[in-house]
């Protein structure tokens, strides 16, 4: 195969010892393979090298014999010798750290990175041990905020580049660069401006001395105190790994763990925050039951009784048709298959939406092939029909931002600009409706996006990979679902990854928490869907379960919901207060994030552990425990109640989950957790044992793996039998048909214009409500329009203009001009201070607003 | 409305043509906007982001870095006193000294009446007229505190306003004030020198014979 061009492999010498390494990589890199550990701090395995802290100097020779280089930045020859421990080299780095350390402020003692510290570190290892410097140090105003989150102390700063190259390259936010010049070289934002990046964490989270601390952090523990589980985010389906770090009981600080096939260390600020509202006044932590018109704390007992009466006298009174789960997107899959088999099972309703955004329907998500996200990355062809991803799945923008650098080509079909746009090769814009009638009956859309992908991937669609998700929150998902799969049948080779956003949707869905499926992708008849169930509620006696979701803020239709909330018997599972909580009947506190144990889906199917650190606030329970309870209430068989067991019972009764137990999703061989169902090379998909570098990512504990904490209360059941002889049978259900009214969408409604909803990272949850720092970011609502749509109606850029829906809702709201947004549209942006959703009334194809002045 | 006037916004839009990478006119489009500000302001510093595809961080990061840009007000007339060896052995610390006191601010300030901004500068190759001050980068030299006032009063009376223009105008700089050396004067210059170089010459060799 190898040829002298490309050789497969290089032989060096390093320090007496000839090692082999590959063609074009790196000495620092080489020799780290080869287990010898050179210094550094600029270096950082996902970013661009730099060579500008020198640490990593090392001997290497040349013609005109050894001399020092930089090992992070010289590839590795054909029989190069490096030396990387000699008296030069020693002399170098003593040399290095003494200069790195004469305006260092040596404030160790008072600084959050003490004890993790690389530049401590490195400086007990390497340094000269003494400093020769007298004079004055250089000084600069401590700690300044350089945004909410994330603040920066230049007199630590060792100007190694990190934060810079981060922000500028890997999160294409370059809102912090070098000032001066010289010794009084400082970073600095814009003057007056924030470093208002979503991924701000991460510069804080690599920075390898102590000048970016993170305000949420700050001052909160010391690094030897902390314990650490390995576990994945929850704040949306792409489920990044991260090292949940705790001290006596209380989370202090999340951390990206580098995995290749998922977040490669990084994480979204939303994310690593988000442990900041688990300790918040706004959690529910005592079960609580209305008496009279009063909320009361009460037992458990005596709360879950009441569960079991409302559950007895709907039954009896209207049905168990009249009994309703909404939500559970964001429970453990042990958590929501014990729901789905309380409601399907014992109470005999079918009754549950776990899909409250209406994203991409089930019926689709399992008819069409998935991708994997590596699958995705290194597709002949990437096709975008999403919401905006670095809204909706923040860190896959960084992994898309990386991969269209090594080649992927990206193709978009949105209607609005999006963060995606400026990594496309082409962008088309289309709404999703027009692209699928265009599929389905032919058109300019579908030519073009057929040019696009049969370019690279075939007729057949061979190495693409579709990336769809509703990049409307005012459309039906029918669209979606449709667009979906006629690109299926167009292009059949070609596989699908769906941004519904919710942390645990796609568990949901495999568990049959979505109307017309049963657990492990099972079909079952059709039933009502999220806003069917409300419309009814709203009209007749129905008792409704809300499983973590406040459906005043995430359903359209706002006065139809408040209707049914009002009329019917409402049992409320959450972790925090929200606006459905003024509506129960009953509360249940659920434990949140770190507080109970079990395993999570994300988008790709990838199942992994989630870390249990500490025991839950409160009274409150986790989700499994509380649908067991009132499984017992109603009579039905005890479900089983700890997490190892429930799985035990997945796995053993749903092919989708055959081959995959609860200990193997902790252990060293699969450290990034398994893709369900098993393809044909099961044992394989793991990639190994994990190591960590602890200068890449200082905050790390464990350079090793290490797995989510052993859980509180029980043992780890045993492995589950491995699959024997290829796949488990999990047949796709045919592709389903969608009848969509394309002309209803995108017909022009004279005097009004066509809605586009869309969302923003920080929108108001609950879970951001609670927390303090995190909250100050909260999005504004806002309209964006064409700048002659607001002339026109005599409204300045950023006033209030008044827009009335359909159905003659009004709603106040901050306009802002935007050039780019094409004629006809106007872009809702959700967030606090207005309800656009308001505007959407349920069933519609489209929703049009007319926009006024105040 | 943008930062530049139309006609700058004209020249900026120009020169962007020049550069087959529009961030490569970063530097240019910083010279174009202190033309017309005096230095970089904000507003400008964020034009030129958008012009340049760049975020203003990093406008501001490169503005920064060189000493010929400014992000703060500057005087109408950037004042730089070269402190570097041949001006210090021919008196350029004690003529910033003096410089300080008769301006009232200290290096690095600007007068209250934002006409001048003292700077103490490295070398600007002036040393044959050393100790020489930069006036918005035209040269004068030698001076002594008497004539360093006299300097100052000269540009606030608005004397010198054809060869020394506002801070930040893009022209070639020309020497000695843009006071034409007469050329007879300078070949005169030249002769003497080639005669004082031959006698030179001549008593080395005579030297060399005397051993």
């Amino acid at each position: 195969m190898s040829n002298a061009e490309t050789p497969a492999s290089v032989h060096i010498t390093l320090d007496g010892v000839e090692i082999e390494a590959k063609p074009g990589e790196l000495i620092i890199e080489a020799a780290e393979r080869a287990g010898t550990f050179i210094p550094r701090f600029c270096y950082h395995p996902r970013m661009r090298s730099v060579g500008v802290c020198r640490m990593c100097l090392v001997e290497v020779s040349g013609p005109r014999g050894f001399s020092l280089q930089p090992s992070c930045y010289l590839p590795v020859a054909e029989g190069m010798q490096v030396v990387t421990k000699s008296d030069k080299v020693k002399k170098a780095q003593d040399g290095v750290l003494e200069f790195l350390l004469i305006n260092h402020p040596l404030d160790c003692p008072v600084c959050d990175k003490g004890g993790e510290c690389p530049l401590q570190d490195q400086t007990l290892a390497y340094g000269p041990g003494e400093s020769r410097f007298v004079e004055e140090k250089r000084h600069w105003e401590k700690p300044i905020e350089i945004s909410k989150l994330v603040l920066l102390d230049r007199e630590r700063c060792i100007q190694c580049d990190r934060c810079t190259r981060f922000a500028d390259e890997v999160a294409r936010d370059a809102f912090i660069d070098f000032a001066g010049r010289g010794d009084n070289t400082e970073i600095s934002t814009f003057p007056d401006r924030e470093f208002t990046s979503y991924f701000s964490g991460n510069t804080v989270q690599i920075c390898p001395v102590g000048a970016l601390t993170a305000r949420p952090y700050r001052f909160k523990a010391r690094p030897w105190d902390l314990e650490e589980a390995e576990s994945t985010c929850t704040q949306c389906s792409l489920g990044c790994r991260m090292a949940v770090q705790f001290s006596r009981g209380e989370v202090t600080r999340f951390v990206g763990i580098d995995s290749d096939v998922v977040n490669t260390s990084w994480l979204c600020d939303l994310g690593r925050f988000s442990y900041e509202a688990l300790d918040s006044d706004k959690r529910l932590v005592e079960p609580k039951v209305r008496y009279r018109s009063e909320m009361a704390d009460v037992s458990w007992r005596d709360a879950i009784a009441r569960v079991g009466t409302h559950i007895r006298n709907f039954t009896s009174g209207h049905g168990a048709g009249s009994i309703a789960f909404l939500g559970g997107a964001g429970f453990t899959n042990e958590g929501i298959y014990s729901f789905v088999k309380l409601a399907k099972t014992a109470i005999g309703t079918s009754l549950f939406d776990a899909d409250i955004d209406g994203g991409v329907p089930a019926s689709v998500v399992f008819a069409t092939p998935r991708a994997t996200l590596v699958e995705a990355l290194e597709a002949k062809v990437l096709v975008v029909a999403s919401s905006d991803v670095r809204e909706e799945l923040p860190v896959l923008f960084l992994r898309l931002n990386e991969a269209v650098k090594k080649g992927l080509r990206i193709i978009e079909v949105s209607e609005l600009e999006t963060s995606i746009s400026p990594l496309a090769t082409e962008r088309l814009p289309f709404s999703a409706a027009r692209l699928a009638a265009s599929l389905r009956s032919g058109g300019a859309a579908a030519e073009r996006l057929a040019a696009a992908v049969n370019a690279s991937a075939g007729d057949a669609g061979e190495g693409a990979v579709f990336l769809v998700g509703k990049s409307n929150f005012a459309d039906p998902s029918a669209v979606y679902g449709s667009l979906a799969s006629v690109c299926s049948k167009k292009w059949p080779a070609a596989k699908f990854l769906f941004s519904n956003s919710r942390a645990n949707i796609f568990g949901a869905m495999d568990l049959g928490a979505v109307p017309g499926w049963l657990p492990g992708r099972v079909a079952a008849p059709a039933s009502d869907d999220a806003r069917e169930i409300i419309a009814r509620a709203a009209d007749e006696p129905m008792l409704l379960f809300l499983l973590g979701v406040d459906p005043l803020a995430d359903l359209p239709d706002t006065a139809l919901v408040k209707a049914a909330l009002e009329n019917a018997t409402v049992v409320v599972i959450d972790s925090f207060e929200n606006s459905a909580t003024d509506y129960a009947d009953v509360i249940l506190p659920l434990a949140a994030f770190g507080e109970s144990a079990g395993t999570t889906t994300n988008f790709e199917g990838r199942v992994t552990r989630l870390g249990q650190v500490t025991v839950p606030k409160g009274q409150a329970k986790p989700d499994y425990l509380i649908a067991a309870e009132i499984a017992r209430e109603i009579g039905a068989p005890s479900g089983r109640t700890a997490p190892e067991a429930i799985f035990a019972e997945m796995s053993g009764e749903l092919a989708l989950y055959r081959g995959v137990s609860y200990a193997d999703l902790a252990s060293n061989r699969y450290p990034d957790g398994l893709v369900v169902p098993l393809g044909r090379k099961a044992i394989s998909i793991g990639s190994g044992p994990r190591k960590l570098d602890p200068i890449a990512t200082p905050g790390l504990i464990a350079p090793y793996h290490q797995g989510p904490a052993k859980p509180f209360a029980s043992e780890e059941a045993g492995p589950a039998t491995k699959v024997d002889g290829g796949a488990p049978s999990v047949s796709a259900p045919n592709l389903p048909e969608f009848t969509v009214d394309a002309a209803a969408v995108s017909a022009p409604v004279e005097g009004r214009l066509r809605l586009l909803l869309t969302r923003r990272m920080y929108r108001p949850t609950p879970q951001l409500a609670a927390a303090p720092i995190l909250s100050q970011l909260t999005a504004q609502a806002e309209v964006r329009v064409a700048p002659a749509t607001l002339e026109s109606i005599g409204a300045a850029d950023g006033s209030e203009v008044k827009l009335t829906g359909d159905h003659g809702v009004e709603v106040l709201v901050v306009a802002r001009a935007d050039k780019a947004l094409p004629e006809g549209v106007v872009q809702g942006r959700l967030g606090k201070g207005a309800n656009l959703l308001q505007l959407v009334r349920s069933g519609s194809w489209a929703t049009h607003v007319k926009v006024g002045s105040n | 409305m943008g930062a530049f006037s139309p006609e700058m916004r004209e020249r900026a839009e120009n020169l962007l043509t020049l550069y087959p990478k529009r961030r490569s006119a970063l530097i240019p489009l910083c010279h174009l906007a202190q033309e017309q500000a005096g230095h970089l302001t904000s507003p400008l510093m964020e034009e030129i982001a958008e012009l340049t595809g760049v975020t203003p961080a990093e406008v501001y990061g490169t503005a920064s870095f060189y000493d010929m840009l400014h992000t703060e007000q500057v005087g109408k007339f950037l004042v730089g006193v070269c402190t570097n060896v041949a001006c210090l052995l021919q008196g350029g610390g004690e003529l910033l000294e003096h410089a300080e006191a008769s301006l009232g601010v200290a290096a690095g300030g600007t007068t209250e009446d934002e006409m001048f901004t003292l700077e103490e500068v490295e070398c600007v190759a002036h040393c044959d007229k050393a100790p020489a001050v930069q006036v918005n980068y035209r040269f004068f030299g030698p001076l002594t505190g008497e004539s360093f006032d006299d300097l100052i009063a000269k540009l606030r009376a608005g004397e010198y306003d054809g060869v020394v223009p506002p801070h930040g105008t893009l022209t070639r700089v020309t020497r000695e004030n843009g006071i034409e050396v007469p050329l007879d004067e300078v070949l005169a210059e030249r002769k003497e020198m080639d005669r004082a170089k031959a006698e030179r010459k001549a008593a080395a060799e005579a030297a060399k014979e005397g051993n």
